[in-house]
């Protein structure tokens, strides 16, 4: 049978070597060539799914670069770890005619050590970057991997990158009929082929001619926009840990066995607990107790060893050295909380402030890179992110909201939807005292409260700051001109509801400016509504605005007393749907007062609808602009 | 600037007290664990309580010199925003088969449980190892860190790589109590020691001592007569040793600052350089010297001066290239041109060509010095007096030191004279004209290499940042305006235009950006003049349409003049700088405004003439206007032409940059009149 297949192989890798030999420039398309920096002309990928459930992915790719934006395209990085071989077979460069210039030597591919985002993990990269002068220019790459981890079979993915086109690409998978792999095809639409061969079967998916994607303001991310065909193997099997992958629920038992036997709690740990809680009924405090022990005894610290990174270190290794990664800490908070009679389920979710969409039907991990906690707390749930030093309990932030996560039961896998902050949560409030001279000087009180998501960017931009550095910040996040902060001060609150409050009294020379027997000054500075970009081309992605939120601001300005407004502009409301503004202006005592609502609307819409979105923000950025046109009155 | 840093060096060789005494390990004080801020910083995040350094030397087993670098450091953590602190990664060197060795490498944390100190070790298998081609990583993680901890490690290096002996960084972005490096250096070995930083020393102190080294023998079998077992023994020799104490007390923390040239200009560190070893009865083996000797070895190297002898691969083309040309400086301008063209820089800085001239001419692309060698290379073929330069691009920080050493340096440019006149030539970037830098080689002076001798070079530049932009402008009773825009962009300007425009498929998609990135802004048609001619200024003419940029108010338009070139906010928004804020060239900017007011409408107002100017008129601006008829003219200029600013200076320079804004915050008012 091994035999047999590696025939098969070969055919089709001969297959695959008889195409398009001639690289030159000249027979790209133009469609290809206008909308990219960069063109796969060839992209084969075979996966080979043997008996003894290795897996051997050989590839070929080649790429034309078009011009220096081009260029990274061209890097070839391939990561790996223990379960993997890699051999790259060949390199070789050729010029815009297509004449084979030269063939790149082993000794210039780079082996390292690949832990960016960790302290250590044993993974390694293989890499190259080639060096060539003159645009555009060819380059070909033929490699393979050799995996004998059967718990992913990985993905095929033409392009990962914004201006790249592809003129062929293809995947062939083959495999043994006794092997069930399961694929999911993703913004797909080219050939699909299926072929009995002997014992086995050969299927593929074929891309011609696509052009190059453009990055967008506001459009989805680009795994949403990119066509790609992921691959997973019915039986999951890795070590001692077998398991299936028909479904999530099949897919959460099979995760259940790596957490297996990491939960006990040290008996150090009981008593501590136990010390802690014992006299406290409430169960929402007792919960709070645990998660703040846990904030100032334990820090993050990435460390991905074995099993794919995808097993927990034991509650008593994070015990004995206060340090974890995201499984290791919500393994450990679930533990505790397990010890008080509190049920939690670890929450394996993708976290970025973009979420990505679960495949409901396709059940693999490389959809997620991030694991909180669940809390199921009365008739609420309670999502909690243990990696963080600083959240109080049940707060999540943007990383992990409002998105499908696969809870680990105790009866297998289960998605469910995390916490969705609304445009109520997330409310900035800001009240503002002017006080003007005849020089145009304005001393100020600025008082503004931030809650929700809007609370947690203060949180991040601020709290892990000195105060030097966070005066700093204010001063680099103002407009005011000639801007003194002489105090300010910061609070964070985090019950009953997450709030940064920020006060600062502060001097301005020349806010306001003068002309003629005019003196001019902006009523709305403090928080200044910016026009986003405006599209020329035609618009590609759907629209997508990630979260709601409010904004209230009411400033008031004590003019100078020989001044009086000589025009004083108008309140506007504007309505759409992605949001509402509304401003209003008056004068009294000597005194105008600003007040303005700005209301955003999140959601997912349509492309063309995007000229509205712009048109909606164009219009709240000029109302944003309204300034006070005081004349100095005559004696 | 460069005076100053020289200045500063000098500071090492002040007298100074007594030595700092280094706790035992594990000894921590009750008043470390209880402290709960440093009272000198009450920002600091941490505090180094102390970190110790000492090297010295010893044999190995092949009786050969070996050095050992031994480090002890305790820090106290504050907030969790330190935590990194804990996280430690130690670098060990290797080369071939050899490698340096860490050993006794201590970690532990100690917390205040209760009123008593609880210590939790560094457990061994939780120290990983990451393997890289020159190098190891060893890492690991306190165990056991919260707010309030004080961790504490230590360990020791040996390494046969003697000219790769260890520095030190007495300053870090977290203040210190005490900084300490203690270094022996035997008679046989000289190293050129180079500090930096703003910090004077408070212990410096060297004395020579006699070191007792033990050699080892092994035991061996010896053949032949009188032959047998031979015991293992030791045997002593004396060398006589310098022992240099340096510290630093109260050492505060870094802290960066926006426009320095380079962060590691201003830290306090020192640094080694091997320069000679001589041993007993053998001849000295001289590595750096004097700068003849830097330049006689640099001649003499494979990667560098070598290089230059190795011309047959380029003959031909340089026949092709000069070809009827007799003209020295004709013939200098053709190969610069050509290599600039020819080559394309792979983004790295490096002095030595390792992969000689010959392979990256063929593949059409290299590192700064396989470029810069090769087009001296050519320029020499060519019958011309061209040399290499060696020096410090700025983010490398500065390259001159008072001891002769190549280590400061970190690329190559080529110089060529022509009838008595230096140019000094870089062919990396793409749009440099002939004779102008790019922006990062200008730094301080580099040392030219040469079979005649070597010697400083400045890397100064007359070629400014200069731009024109000239707005024919028709205003709309609606508040919009219609017409041209020409832009000027030279010098260093059109440097900057030519890489932007490098980035973008085509002239259209930057002007398609354009639009996108300025609201209001509609560009209908443009053209663009010079853009593949370097050593002219480029010059494009817009024809826009600009809405949202007056406000109509009742029968007024107001708006400010400059338009979208206002600046609104000024850069410097920090209080104080310790720092000189760097402007790396001089700047010469002229706006001019020529504005049609709609019919009916006459100027109510506008801003006055000023003219302002830094006390010593480094930094200006003059701004004038008039109103004739239905025009409106406006001139705005402004010129910097000082480079470095010293902190002392920061202050006026904030306060010029208010005086712009305010000027450019003012509006002209139109009002209806009939």
């Amino acid at each position: 049978m091994k035999k047999y297949i590696l025939v098969l192989i070969f055919i089709i890798s001969f297959l695959g070597k008889t195409g398009a030999q001639n690289y030159s420039v000249a027979l790209i398309p133009d469609s290809l060539k206008t909308s990219a920096h960069s063109v796969i002309r060839l992209f084969i990928q075979e996966t080979n799914v043997n008996p003894d459930n290795t897996v051997i992915e050989r590839t070929r790719k080649v790429i034309t670069v078009l011009d220096k934006e081009g260029e990274k395209s061209t890097y070839l990085l391939i990561p790996y770890d223990k379960d993997m071989k890699i051999t790259i077979n060949q390199i070789l460069i050729y010029d815009a005619q297509g004449k084979l210039f030269r063939k790149v030597k082993q000794s210039e591919i780079k082996d390292y050590p690949y832990s960016e985002y960790a302290l250590f993990s044993d993974n390694r990269i293989k890499a190259f970057k080639p060096d060539y002068g003159e645009y555009p220019y060819t380059i070909e790459y033929y490699y393979e991997s050799v995996s004998s981890k059967a718990i992913s079979y990985g993905s095929w993915t033409p392009v990962d990158d914004y201006d790249v086109s592809v003129q062929h690409a293809e995947l062939v998978l083959i495999y043994p009929d006794n092997k069930i792999i399961n694929t999911k095809e993703v913004n797909f639409t080219g050939i699909q082929d299926k072929k009995s061969f002997g014992n086995g079967t050969i299927r593929s998916w074929k891309i011609n001619n696509m052009p190059g994607i453009q990055e967008e303001p506001f459009d989805l991310s680009l795994n949403e926009r990119m066509p790609a065909v992921y691959l997973m193997p019915n039986l999951l099997l890795y070590d001692k840990y077998n398991g299936f992958s028909l479904s999530w629920k099949d897919y959460g038992t099979w995760m259940n066995k790596l957490y297996e036997g990491r939960g006990e709690l040290p008996e150090a740990l009981k008593v501590k607990i136990n010390t802690m809680v014992n006299n406290v009924t409430d169960t929402l405090e007792r919960m709070r107790i645990l998660y703040r022990y846990m904030q100032e005894n334990t820090r993050y610290v990435a460390i991905f060893l074995g099993i794919g990174g995808l097993q927990p270190f034991s509650v008593q290794t994070v015990f004995e050295t206060g340090y974890g990664d995201c499984k290791a800490l919500s393994n450990y908070m679930c533990a505790m909380l397990k010890y008080i009679g509190v049920k939690s389920y670890p929450a394996i979710v993708y976290g970025g402030k973009y979420p990505k969409k679960v495949f409901k039907d396709f059940p693999n991990f490389s959809q997620f890179n991030h694991v909180i906690l669940c809390v199921p707390y009365k008739k609420d749930t309670l999502w909690v992110e243990c990696t963080s030093q600083t959240a109080p309990l049940g707060f999540i932030g943007d990383f992990t909201d409002d998105r499908d996560v696969l809870l680990l039961t105790e009866h297998g896998g289960k998605l469910v939807h995390t916490k969705k902050y609304e445009a109520n949560d997330n409310i900035r409030i800001c009240n503002s005292y002017f006080k003007i001279d005849s020089t145009g000087t304005a001393v100020s009180i600025i008082k503004t409260e931030h809650y929700g998501l809007q609370g947690d960017d203060m949180i991040q931009s601020l709290l892990d700051k000195n105060t030097k550095d966070q005066k700093d910040w204010l001063y680099e996040h103002s407009s005011l001109p000639s801007l003194q902060i002489n105090d300010f001060s910061f609070v964070y609150i985090k019950q009953p509801l997450l709030n940064v409050a920020i006060s600062q009294t502060i001097s301005s020379r020349n806010y306001g400016t003068f002309s003629g027997n005019y003196m001019l000054f902006p009523l709305n500075m403090i928080n200044n509504q910016k026009p986003i970009q405006k599209m020329l081309k035609q618009r590609r992605s759907d629209v997508l605005i990630p979260q709601s939120w409010i904004d209230y601001d009411t400033l008031v300005y004590q003019i100078p007393a020989n001044y009086k407004p000589e025009a004083l502009p108008t309140g506007k409301t504007i309505n759409s749907k992605f949001g509402e503004y509304a401003t209003s202006v008056t004068f009294k005592d000597n005194q105008i007062i600003y007040t303005r609502k700005f209301y955003i609307n999140e959601g997912r819409y349509k492309p063309d609808e995007y000229k509205d979105f712009y048109e909606f923000i164009l219009s709240v950025s000029k109302a944003d602009n309204l300034k006070a046109m005081l004349a100095v009155q005559k004696k | 600037m460069k005076q100053l840093s020289l200045l500063l060096l000098l500071c090492v060789f002040s007298l100074a007290n007594a030595q700092f005494d280094e706790p035992k390990f594990g000894k921590v004080d009750m008043s470390e664990m209880t402290m709960s801020r440093y009272e000198k910083d009450t920002t600091a995040e941490a505090l180094i309580l102390f970190d110790a350094g000492n090297t010295y030397f010893d044999l190995n087993r092949d009786r050969q010199f070996q050095y050992i670098f031994e480090r002890h450091c305790r820090i106290k953590i504050f907030k969790k925003s330190a935590f990194d602190l804990a996280n430690r990664n130690i670098r060990l060197y290797k080369s071939g088969s050899r490698q340096e060795k860490i050993g006794n490498l201590n970690a532990v944390t100690y917390n205040l449980v209760n009123g008593k100190i609880v210590k939790t070790k560094l457990d061994n298998d939780k120290i990983y190892l990451e393997e890289s081609k020159s190098y190891n990583d060893k890492k690991f993680a306190f165990p056991d860190v919260k707010e309030g901890s004080v961790i504490e490690f230590s360990y020791t290096i040996t390494s046969d790589f003697l000219y790769n002996f260890r520095g030190w960084v007495f300053q870090r972005s977290y203040p210190a109590l005490y900084s300490q490096y203690k270094f022996m250096i035997p008679e046989y070995f000289e190293y050129r020691k180079s500090s930096k930083g703003y910090l004077s020393f408070d212990v410096n102190k060297s004395e020579t001592k006699r070191e007792r080294f033990v050699i080892h023998y092994e035991s061996e079998i010896v053949a032949g007569r009188g032959g047998g077992l031979k015991k293992a023994y030791d045997d002593e020799i004396f060398v006589q040793a310098s022992v240099t104490t340096l510290g630093i007390k109260d050492v505060p923390a870094f802290k960066s600052e926006p426009d320095i040239d380079c962060e590691d200009n201003y830290t306090s560190s020192i640094e080694f350089e091997l320069s000679s070893i001589q041993y007993p009865q053998e001849t000295r083996k001289d590595y750096t010297r004097s700068w003849e000797s830097v330049n006689a070895e640099m001649m003499e190297d494979e990667e560098f001066g070598r290089l230059l002898k190795i011309d047959g691969f380029i003959k031909d083309t340089i026949a092709r290239l000069c070809q009827n040309v007799t003209d020295n400086a004709q013939k200098a301008q053709i190969i610069y041109n050509y290599v600039q063209r020819w080559m394309k820089w792979n983004g790295e800085y490096r002095i030595f060509a390792n992969r000689g001239l010959k392979k990256p001419y063929l593949e059409r692309a290299g590192s700064s010095s396989e470029i810069n060698l090769l087009l001296t290379l050519m320029l020499q073929n060519a019958g011309l007096n061209a040399d290499p330069v060696m020096f410090s691009t700025r983010e490398n920080g500065t390259g001159i030191s008072i001891f002769p050493t190549i280590t400061k340096f970190n690329s190559v440019l080529s110089s060529v004279e022509i009838s008595g006149t230096r140019y000094l030539l870089d062919a990396t970037n793409d749009y440099c004209s002939f004779g102008v830098l790019p922006a990062n080689d200008i730094n301080g002076k580099g040392r030219l290499i040469s079979e005649k001798g070597s010697g400083w070079v400045d890397l100064l530049t007359s070629e400014k940042y200069k731009k024109v932009r000239q707005y024919s402008l028709e205003i709309t009773p609606d508040g919009k305006f219609k017409g041209t825009i020409v832009r000027t962009s030279d010098g260093y300007a059109g440097i900057e235009y030519r890489n932007q425009l490098s980035k973008v498929k085509s002239i259209d998609d930057y002007m398609a950006k354009m639009q996108e990135n300025i609201s209001g802004l509609s560009i209908n048609k443009y053209s663009v003049l010079n853009k593949d001619i370097y050593n002219k200024p480029i010059v494009d003419t817009l024809y826009v349409e600009i809405d949202n940029a007056a406000e109509v108010i009742g029968d007024k338009i107001i708006f400010k003049p400059l338009l979208f070139e206002t600046i609104n906010k000024n850069r410097y928004t920090l209080e104080e700088r310790k720092y000189p804020v760097d402007f790396n060239y001089a700047i010469a900017e002229m706006y001019i405004f020529d504005y049609v007011i709609p019919k009916g409408y006459q100027v109510e107002s506008m801003p006055q003439g000023a003219s302002v100017k830094m006390p010593d008129g480094s930094v200006s601006i003059t701004y004038s206007g008039q109103a004739v008829d239905n025009k409106i003219k406006l001139m705005y200029r402004r010129t910097v032409n000082k480079i470095l600013f010293l902190p002392e200076e920061y202050a006026s320079l904030k306060e010029m940059y208010n005086q712009i804004v305010k000027k450019h915050a003012e509006q002209i008012i139109l009002k209806k009149v009939n």
